[in-house]
C-alpha cells in the first residue's frame, strides 16, 4: 500500500512539473489531461465492473455541451461549468444505465453504440441549442473563480485541468481501493457468484455507471472551456473508441493504465501527424496490434511485470 | 412447533415439455442434517436452484425462515440466511482464495458496498477471512490465485464462500465432485464439523458418507420424491436399493 502511495505521488508530481518541463507543449499536455480523465472514467467500467463499451463519448460530449451552452446562455464561470456538466453526465446516465445495464457483452456494445448516435443525432438536429454540424461556436469563459484568465500560452488551461485530472484520480483511487471497488472487481471476475453471496449487483453497477459518467462529463466540461469550443464529434462513435484504445493502450483495470495510455495516444497522435499525416492512423494500429500481442495487459502492465522480473529474489 | 428454517411446498420446474422437478415438498429444521439423493438427472441440481433462486419454479412455493421467498431474487435470499455450494467449482478464478473469502465476508457485513471503509471494518474483515482460512486449512494458498491451487483446494474455497456468510440454510451440491480420494476425506471432515444449528441440505453420491452425515435422507427419482426416511431406512427400503444403491448394501 505505501509503494502504491509513492507512485500515485510519482504521477501527481509529474503532472505538476509537466509545465516546467515541457513549456512549449502546454496545450498538447492540457489534451492529455482531458483525455486521461475521459479515459479513467471509462476503466470504472470497462476495466473494473468488465462493461465492455462503444459509447463513452455520449457522457463527455453531454458534459461538453452542457457546459458550453450553459457558458453561452448561462453563467461563464468555469467551476460553475464543471459542475454542470458532471451533472449532465450523470443524469444521463442515470436515464440511459436504467435500459443498457440489463444487459451485457454485444448488446450493451449495440446499445452503448446506440447512445452515442442518438445524443449526437440530438445534437446535430438542435442547431439553434448546439450549433448543429457547425459545434457550438462563441463560448467566452471568464476567469476561473473570477481571478484566473485562461491566456493565449494555455498555463492556466493547463493548470486547470491539472487539478480536476489530480481530484478525479483522487475520487478513482477512493472507488478502487474499497471495499466496494473490491465488489466491482468480484461482478467483472463472476457476476454468477457476486449473486450467490448476496451481492445487489444490478444497484453496484448503476453507482458505477453514475460516477464514470460524471467524471466523464467533467471530462466534456473541461474540453468545452479550454477549446471555448464543442465539436460535434465530441459525441461520437469514432471518438468513443478512440477512448477505448487509449485505455487499452495503458492497461485496462489497471491503476495508471488511462494516465499512461492516454498520454501516449496524444503524443503518437501529434507526432506521427506530424511525420506521415496521410497514414498516421495505421502507425496507432500498429502500435495497437503490438500492445495486444506483446503487452496484452497494456503498457503499464508491461512495465508493471518488467519490475517485477527486475526486482531480486527474496529467499 | 418452531417453524422449519426451510420449506418447500408442491416446487414443480418444467423447461418446456419436460418437467424436471414435480411437486416437491421438503421441510429442514433447525440443525437438520439432510441428504438428498437419487440418479444422475434425477433433478437434484435444480432443485437446489430452485431453492438459491438461481431458477424460478413452474408451481409450488419456496419459504426460508418463515418468510415466502418464491419471487425473491438469489442475492436478497443470501441476505434472508441461505447459502449454498456449486457442483461445478464456481469461484473468482483470477482473484486469491483470501480475496474470494474477503468478498463473501464483506457482503455478509454489510461493508461491500462502501466507498469509504472505515479501517477497522476492514480490520474486521481480514480477520474473519484469516479465521475461516485457518478453519477450513486454507492458510498456506492464501495468497495464490484460485486457478492454479489443486482442485480439492479450490472445493475448499467452494465451502469458504457459503460459510462466510454464515447462513442459516446450507445447501451443498456434491460438495466433494472430482476431488481425488485422499483429498476427500478433508472436506467432509469440514462438513461435520459445520456448526450445529445450522440446517444443511447435502446432495452426494457416496453412500457411506450421506449415511455417516445425515439424520434423514431424501431420495429423488426423476423429479420426484420417491422415499424419505432414516438411513437405516432408506437403506432397508427395497425399491431405493434396487433403483439407487444396487450392492452397496453394509451390513
Amino acid at each position: 500500500m505505501t509503494a502504491t502511495r509513492a507512485l500515485d505521488g510519482l504521477v501527481l508530481a509529474a503532472l505538476a512539473l509537466f509545465p516546467l518541463v515541457a513549456p512549449g507543449y502546454l496545450d498538447l499536455g492540457t489534451r492529455m489531461v482531458i483525455l486521461a480523465l475521459c479515459a479513467m472514467s471509462l476503466d470504472l467500467l470497462v476495466g473494473y465492473c468488465g462493461l465492455v463499451m462503444l459509447g463513452h463519448a455520449a457522457f463527455f460530449g453531454v458534459g461538453a455541451y452542457a457546459a458550453g451552452i450553459f457558458a453561452l446562455r448561462g453563467w461563464n464561470e468555469p467551476l460553475v461549468g464543471l459542475v454542470v456538466g458532471a451533472a449532465a453526465g450523470a443524469l444521463l446516465a442515470l436515464a440511459s444505465g436504467a435500459v443498457l445495464l440489463r444487459t451485457r457483452r454485444l448488446t450493451l456494445i449495440v446499445l452503448s453504440l446506440a447512445t452515442v448516435l442518438v445524443v449526437q443525432e440530438a445534437a446535430n438536429e438542435m442547431p439553434w441549442l448546439t450549433g448543429g454540424a457547425d459545434g457550438l461556436q462563441g463560448i467566452a469563459m471568464g476567469p476561473v473563480a473570477g481571478m484566473f484568465a485562461f491566456d493565449l500560452l494555455g498555463r492556466v488551461s493547463y493548470v486547470y485541468a491539472a487539478l480536476v485530472l489530480a481530484l478525479s484520480f483522487l475520487v478513482f483511487r477512493t472507488v478502487i481501493d474499497s471495499t466496494y471497488g473490491q465488489s466491482l472487481i468480484g461482478i467483472r471476475e463472476n457476476e454468477a457468484r457476486m449473486h450467490a453471496i448476496g451481492a445487489p449487483v444490478d444497484a453496484r453497477l448503476r453507482t458505477a455507471f453514475v460516477i464514470s459518467a460524471t467524471l466523464a462529463g467533467l471530462a466534456g466540461a473541461l474540453q468545452a472551456q479550454v477549446a471555448e469550443f464543442v465539436a460535434l464529434n465530441a459525441v461520437s462513435v469514432e471518438f468513443s473508441g478512440e477512448i477505448l484504445v487509449m485505455l487499452i493502450l495503458g492497461g485496462a483495470g489497471r491503476r495508471y493504465g488511462a494516465l499512461v495510455g492516454a498520454p501516449l495516444y496524444v503524443f503518437m497522435q501529434d507526432y506521427l501527424a506530424r511525420e506521415d499525416p496521410t497514414n498516421w492512423y495505421l502507425w496507432v494500429g500498429l502500435m495497437l496490434l503490438a500492445i495486444v500481442f506483446f503487452a496484452p495487459g497494456g503498457l503499464t502492465a508491461w512495465i508493471g511485470n518488467l519490475a517485477r522480473r527486475m526486482r531480486p529474489v527474496h529467499a | 412447533m418452531p417453524e422449519p428454517l426451510l420449506e418447500l411446498r408442491g416446487v414443480s420446474k418444467r423447461f418446456g415439455p419436460l418437467e424436471v422437478v414435480r411437486n416437491v415438498s421438503l421441510s429442514l429444521d433447525r440443525g437438520a442434517r439432510r441428504a438428498l439423493i437419487g440418479p444422475n438427472g434425477a433433478g437434484k441440481t435444480t432443485l437446489v436452484n430452485l431453492i438459491s433462486g438461481r431458477l424460478a419454479p413452474t408451481a409450488g412455493d419456496v419459504w426460508l425462515t418463515g418468510r415466502l421467498v418464491t419471487r425473491m431474487p438469489e442475492a436478497r435470499r443470501v441476505k434472508a440466511g441461505l447459502g449454498r455450494t456449486f457442483q461445478i467449482t464456481n469461484l473468482f478464478r483470477r482473484l486469491t482464495i483470501e480475496e474470494n473469502i474477503a468478498l463473501a465476508v464483506a457482503e455478509h457485513m454489510g461493508a461491500a458496498g462502501r466507498l469509504w471503509p472505515a479501517g477497522a471494518v476492514r480490520a474486521r474483515i481480514e480477520a474473519r477471512v484469516a479465521e475461516i482460512m485457518a478453519l477450513l486449512h486454507l492458510t498456506a494458498h492464501a495468497g495464490r490465485p484460485v486457478e492454479v491451487l489443486p482442485y480439492g483446494i479450490q472445493r475448499m474455497g467452494e465451502l469458504a464462500l457459503a460459510l462466510a456468510l454464515e447462513p442459516k440454510v446450507l445447501l451443498l451440491d456434491e460438495p466433494a465432485a472430482g476431488v481425488p480420494r485422499g483429498e476427500v476425506g478433508l472436506i467432509f471432515d469440514a462438513i461435520a464439523r459445520l456448526p450445529p444449528d445450522m440446517a444443511v441440505l447435502l446432495i452426494e453420491h457416496d453412500i457411506d458418507v450421506v449415511f455417516r452425515f445425515a439424520s434423514r435422507v431424501t431420495v429423488l427419482v426423476a423429479g420426484q420424491v420417491y422415499a424419505e426416511g432414516t438411513p437405516p431406512e432408506i437403506g432397508e427400503h427395497a425399491g431405493v436399493r434396487a433403483l439407487y444403491l444396487g450392492d452397496a448394501r453394509h451390513g
